[in-house]
């Protein structure tokens, strides 16, 4: 043990007297951090790697599109930002198969298309999601096995789904002869843009509903009890329940579900693949393969940072709004 | 789609067996890569772009080569091979297999492994119950006019009660560009861009004929054949028959056009392979009886060749399918890939590898020969396969294939599914292939 000690006196007389006070300065500054700061601290080293990582392929994507497209080569010339400018101004609308943004014909342009399915689905979605998720709430006989039910869809691979929705909607399908015989669409569906973005968003709800309730049923049984014993104390309805306590306390979570299904909704691309080829709904990721697969690098990555701008965006305003309605402002 | 998915397990695992029976030296070993995430062509971009050095030996579409010849992306056999195998290639092999995988100077940059050549297989013993005689009449070699054809399969459809008379792969898809509107374009003297010699360029310097008065015929065909002569774009010629191919056709991918045959639905179906004749000899399908059941004939023509604008167009025609293996540049083994090459080249591997997986050899003059003529399946087709192997059509693969496949796949389903005229939908088609051309035209 003595001998330990002397050992021990002896290394800290090695150490520099400056550089033992420095420590001890550093030591007292973490000492008086908040928690907080100190949390931020401790996690520092985990972001930094994190966003180098999340962030280098953007970047990289970025550098790519600023370059033309080459057969001979992986970049061709430095053009700056004019990949960009000849999207959205049409200009490639003939390498695109698309046009970019054609309001006139929403259905067969790529932004259009790709907001549209965007907003519907994720309406749909969430709405289903909800009602999925105040009925798995409740307490009732079976409420297990309807629980793994709607999860199945969620589980089934997408090309299989794919598939499912594929064979449906030939001619002649189970789903072509029920809404053809409803006058919804043609005898080919899938060959029409409009009824292709339709059955595309059906296929999106029916596999990602389940998904959405799950997350929505986390919020809901978080909701306190002692809120609703009160309302029935004070004689609310179960509309009124709904509409002041269980509606506004799941708003939260209802934000993160359609954050959520929005940045699905608008990088989909293998239900699109699986059940139309890309050949009839041009969404913005069919077009960033599409251009791919034709070795057309420097438009396929405009497209695709275009993409990650579009889903950033987005989903700053959900954060935006996410934040505010945490604080109480909505 | 990988190449291996589609052979059969025997076949897969005799590969390298073959090849050592066939003189590749024992030291050689092969590892076949059978799993891949995505499709093999999005796979061998991404592995070639990263200059990866494996796998050291690629299996290449016939429509994929170009673009990764173009960025040098797959070494230069007529520099890496002796000069008497590239004879052997030149001289022997099929020429249009070969040139799949040709640069702009002329360089060879793979050799062909399969040349999937595709007639038209029908139901002889349903066309011999209908008083026709298949044989006598020499339909395995004398091709047929899509007239007398369309007579033929209303009258089987209508005295055996086939649901349907012919079926073909028309779902919106690449495959109505490289293969099934390809064959029956070229069928009627019509082309993409004025014919065989400009099939791989030059882009952006070759006519574009895909709105002529051959192309527009072709298109008036298929909608007298789905939709008959009420339609306003039919033929004027009621000679040919219409109703016999279901309009349901232009939503269904090759699985479901195939089942229709298989079932007994169909006299008639427009493509396949001898790896199909194989599905077909199933005991869940025609089992003991195929040989009976199953006829092959070429496929029909529009117009005589005699007849055609373009050299090497027109009369009976067979889109041109396959695989030919190239070698990874970046591989360190390139002298043992080469030994593989020049051991599959050899008439000893290529009938064998034929007889493992059903798949014909590239090599005409083999289907001619004991070993493949004697197979007791497919035998009976080799005469048929020959002349469709003497009237092939390539698809019109340069870089920017996959874009003007898109817009011509686009724009010929619009009108055969009568969202357009034949005229209207045909220029533009040939609005947007001159603006890609014109884009790409200067690379």
């Amino acid at each position: 043990m003595a001998s330990s000690n002397r050992t021990a006196t002896r290394q800290e007389s090695m150490v520099p007297n400056s550089l033992r006070r420095s420590g001890a300065r550093v030591n007292d500054w973490v000492e008086n951090l908040s928690e907080t700061k100190f949390a931020y601290l401790v996690l520092a080293p985990t972001l930094v790697i994190f966003t180098a990582i999340a962030l280098w392929p953007i970047l990289y994507t970025f550098q790519t599109s600023l370059y033309a497209d080459s057969f001979s080569q992986f970049h061709g010339a430095f053009v700056g930002l004019q990949n960009y400018v000849e999207i959205v101004t049409g200009q490639r609308g003939a390498i695109l198969i698309r046009p970019f943004f054609d309001l006139s014909n929403p259905f067969q342009s790529i932004l259009p298309t790709t907001i549209i399915y965007t907003v519907l689905s994720v309406v749909l979605i969430t709405a289903l999601g909800f009602v999925q998720a105040l009925v798995l709430n409740k307490t009732f006989r079976g409420r297990s096995i309807v629980r793994t039910a709607v999860l199945i869809p969620w589980a089934v691979p997408i090309v299989i789904q794919g598939m499912i929705f594929y064979l449906m909607f030939i001619p002649g399908g189970f789903g072509t002869q029920i809404l053809h015989d409803l006058g919804l669409v043609g005898a080919r569906p899938l060959s029409n843009s409009a009824s292709t973005v339709g059955i595309v968003t059906l296929a999106a709800i029916w596999k990602r509903s389940a998904y959405v309730a799950l997350i929505v049923l986390a919020g809901l049984q978080s909701i306190d009890e002692h809120l609703y014993d009160v309302a029935k104390v004070a004689g609310a309805s179960r509309w009124q329940q709904f509409r002041m306590i269980t509606f506004p306390q799941a708003v939260p979570t209802l934000m993160v579900a359609m954050l959520l299904t929005s940045i699905g909704s608008m990088r989909v691309y293998g239900q699109i693949d699986a059940i139309s080829n890309c050949s009839t709904m041009p969404s913005m990721t069919c077009a960033v393969v599409g251009t791919f697969n034709g070795s057309l690098y420097g438009t396929a990555s405009a497209l695709a940072f275009l993409t990650a701008l579009l889903i950033g965006s987005v989903s700053m305003i959900y954060l935006v709004v996410l934040s505010r309605s945490r604080a109480g402002g909505i | 789609m990988n190449l291996l998915s589609r052979t059969p397990k025997q076949a897969v695992e005799q590969f390298e067996p073959a090849l050592h029976e066939a003189g590749l030296s024992e030291d050689i070993s092969i590892e076949l890569s059978t799993k891949t995430p995505g499709t093999l062509e999005e796979q061998y971009r991404q592995w070639l772009n990263a200059g990866r050095g494996s796998p050291d030996i690629l299996t290449m579409d016939v429509g994929w080569s170009i673009p990764f010849i173009r960025r040098g992306q797959l070494l230069n056999l007529s520099k890496a091979l002796s000069d008497e195998h590239i004879q052997t290639l030149e001289n022997e092999f099929n020429a249009e297999s070969v040139d799949s995988s040709r640069g702009r100077n002329g360089d060879v940059f793979g050799v062909p492994l399969i040349m999937d050549v595709r007639g038209m297989w029908y139901r002889r013993d349903l066309a011999k119950e209908a008083g026709y005689d298949p044989d006598g009449e020499n339909w395995g070699t004398e091709p047929k006019s899509w007239k007398e054809f369309s007579q033929i399969a209303a009258a089987v459809q209508k005295q055996q009660g086939t649901r349907y008379g012919l079926t073909m792969p028309f779902e919106l898809s690449q495959t109505v560009t490289c293969c099934t509107f390809n064959s029956i374009m070229s069928q009627w003297g019509g082309a993409y861009f004025g014919g065989q010699d400009y099939l791989f360029g030059p882009v952006g310097d070759r006519p574009i004929t895909i709105d002529e008065e051959q192309v527009l015929d072709s298109l008036r065909m298929l909608r007298t054949f789905m939709w008959g002569h009420d339609d306003q774009h039919s033929l004027d010629d009621d000679s040919f028959v219409g109703g016999i191919v279901p309009s349901d056709v232009l939503g269904w991918r090759y699985t479901k056009d195939l089942d229709a045959f298989l079932n007994g639905n169909s006299f008639a179906y427009t493509v396949g392979n001898p790896a199909f004749a194989k599905l077909a000899s199933s005991e869940s399908n025609f089992g003991d009886a195929v040989s009976e059941k199953l006829g092959l004939m070429p496929k029909p023509y529009g117009i005589r060749e005699t007849d055609s604008e373009y050299q090497n167009i027109g009369g009976t025609m067979s889109p041109l399918a396959g695989y030919n293996l190239s070698v990874n540049p970046n591989s360190n083994k390139q002298d043992a890939a080469l030994e593989v090459l020049r051991t599959v080249m050899t008439d000893d591997f290529l009938v064998k590898w034929f007889k493992l997986s059903g798949f014909l050899p590239p090599k005409p003059k083999l289907l001619q020969t004991k070993g493949v003529a004697d197979h007791p399946l497919f035998g009976q087709y080799m005469d048929t396969f020959s002349v469709m192997a003497d009237n092939v059509i390539p698809r019109p693969v340069t870089p920017i294939y996959f874009q003007e496949s898109k817009v011509i796949s686009q724009e010929v389903h619009n009108v055969v599914s009568q969202s357009k005229a034949p005229e209207t939908g045909m220029t533009d088609a040939k609005k947007q292939l001159a603006q890609i051309e014109e884009s790409y035209g200067q690379q």
